[in-house]
């Protein structure tokens, strides 16, 4: 708990502080938000027991908001959780090399799975984080752009379940506990023609802690210590009306 | 030590059970991870298999349970014969059937989507609930934990002529049926099996 609230602090310290009006989402890995003030992004991550898809929408422009949706699988437990997100983070230029920082700070509610190994169970997970991010635009030509952004975050999971059909009539209020990671990121983007980005990247899910027996309080469908891999195509939408001098 | 055995045969519901344990009992599988054997029968089947761990999923995933077996219940009107079918159409045998409590248990042969398989069975008509078996009952101050290291794999076995490499252990009455397993660490043990 101590990470995260250093984290919100040092969010609120760069919050605070002047920022340019440059940049945001670099740190995503994706092109800034400066000249096209909308972004949608459809992702693909694979981890060692499950697959992930997510859409997202992302606005701003110095400070972004990226709202997400996605499914979770893991086909061997025959088991979903959907997650929806809402990740508010700002890029901060240091320096006038196209070298960025990144606070973050992200919220996810995934719901689901139900009847988990039919056991007339249902889960909820709720996930906190704050991070911090380096990103770089390593190469800008006129239809290509490559940027290169890493993070790590701190995150707090609670992972509830709850008996439902016939179990439910027992009033059991169901049973949450609460663990912690950090999640380690390094993604490249690469924006063709200044409006479609392909980003793959990698995730390392590590210090994953969580009380005894509690599994559902660790990521689902996540090893710890895993490296997976993701990518993502990311469109930009519409045009930034300009200032008539 | 270790040991080798083959824990159920029985060509009437054509089900064959192997049980391995290895002599390093902190042994355990990786999800997707198996250790191959060979079945042989003296009538002259041979079939490369594998073994998996007795207890899914792999540890501080989820609850355990029994790999691949599960169990399910039905109405009293129901018989083993209206849903044998239904459970040969998933690929499993029904290993035994409780007709007092109305209750099959079924056996697997591969643990592909062995979770959605079983969840199929809810759409069986007459059944009434399904669940993944649960793992015996174990408290650590009574001395009968469960061994997470014990391995196993149940074989379709059939009567008739020999088929080498069919993925079915065809036997004949008299056959002997010999497993061999190459432990994990090293050393190679074997158990056989008399077709009655």
């Amino acid at each position: 708990m101590r990470h995260i609230g250093a984290g919100l602090g040092l969010l609120a310290l760069l919050g605070a502080a002047r920022v340019a009006p440059v940049a945001a989402q670099v740190c995503a890995g994706l092109p800034p938000l400066r000249e096209r003030p909308f972004r949608v992004t459809a992702s693909a991550a694979s981890y060692t027991y499950a697959t992930a898809l997510g859409v997202s929408l992302t606005a701003g422009r110095a400070i972004y908001g990226t709202l997400g949706f996605g499914r979770t699988r893991d086909s061997e437990l025959d088991a979903s959780t959907y997650p929806l997100s809402l990740e508010i983070g700002a890029d901060i230029p240091v320096g006038a090399h196209g070298v960025f920082l990144c606070p973050l700070i992200s919220g996810a509610v995934s719901f689901g799975p139900d009847d988990f190994e039919l056991m007339q169970e249902s889960f909820r997970y709720e996930d906190w984080a704050v991070g911090l991010g380096l990103a770089a635009v390593v190469m800008r030509a006129r239809r290509i752009s490559v940027l290169v952004a890493g993070s790590v975050r701190a995150a707090l999971l609670t992972g509830t379940y709850w008996p439902t059909g016939y179990k439910a009539a027992d009033g059991d209020p169901g049973w949450s506990q609460t663990g912690n990671y950090w999640l380690a990121s390094l993604s490249v983007g690469i924006e063709l023609n200044q409006t479609v980005t392909l980003r793959p990247g990698v995730t390392v899910p590590f210090r994953v802690t969580y009380p005894a027996d509690a599994w559902f309080a660790s990521p689902f469908g996540r090893k710890p210590d895993e490296i997976s891999l993701g990518v993502a195509v990311s469109i930009g939408l519409g045009r930034r009306s300009r200032a008539v001098k | 030590m270790g040991s080798l055995r083959i824990a159920y045969f029985s060509a009437t519901s054509g089900i064959m059970q192997i049980v391995a344990s290895p002599a390093d009992t902190s042994f355990r599988l990786g999800s997707g991870q198996s250790v191959p054997i060979e079945i042989t029968t003296s009538s002259g089947d041979r079939e490369a298999s594998a073994l998996y761990p007795q207890y899914c999923p792999v540890p501080m995933r989820g609850w355990r349970y029994t790999c691949f077996e599960f169990d399910f219940g039905t109405r009293s009107d129901v018989s083993w014969q209206s849903v044998n079918g239904y459970v040969a159409g998933i690929g499993g045998r029904i290993k035994t059937w409780l007709s007092n409590l109305h209750i099959g248990f079924v056996v697997l042969f591969d643990l592909d989507d062995q979770v959605s398989r079983a969840r199929s069975a809810l759409s069986w008509p007459g059944v009434t609930y399904v669940e993944l078996s649960p793992p015996p009952f174990c408290a650590d101050d009574v001395g009968n934990c469960i061994d997470w290291s014990t391995l196993t794999r149940p074989v379709y076995v059939e009567a008739g002529t020999p088929h080498p490499g069919d993925g079915t252990l065809q036997v004949q009455s008299g056959d002997t049926v010999t497993v061999v397993y190459r432990q994990p660490g090293g050393g190679t043990m074997q158990a056989q099996s008399i077709v009655p």
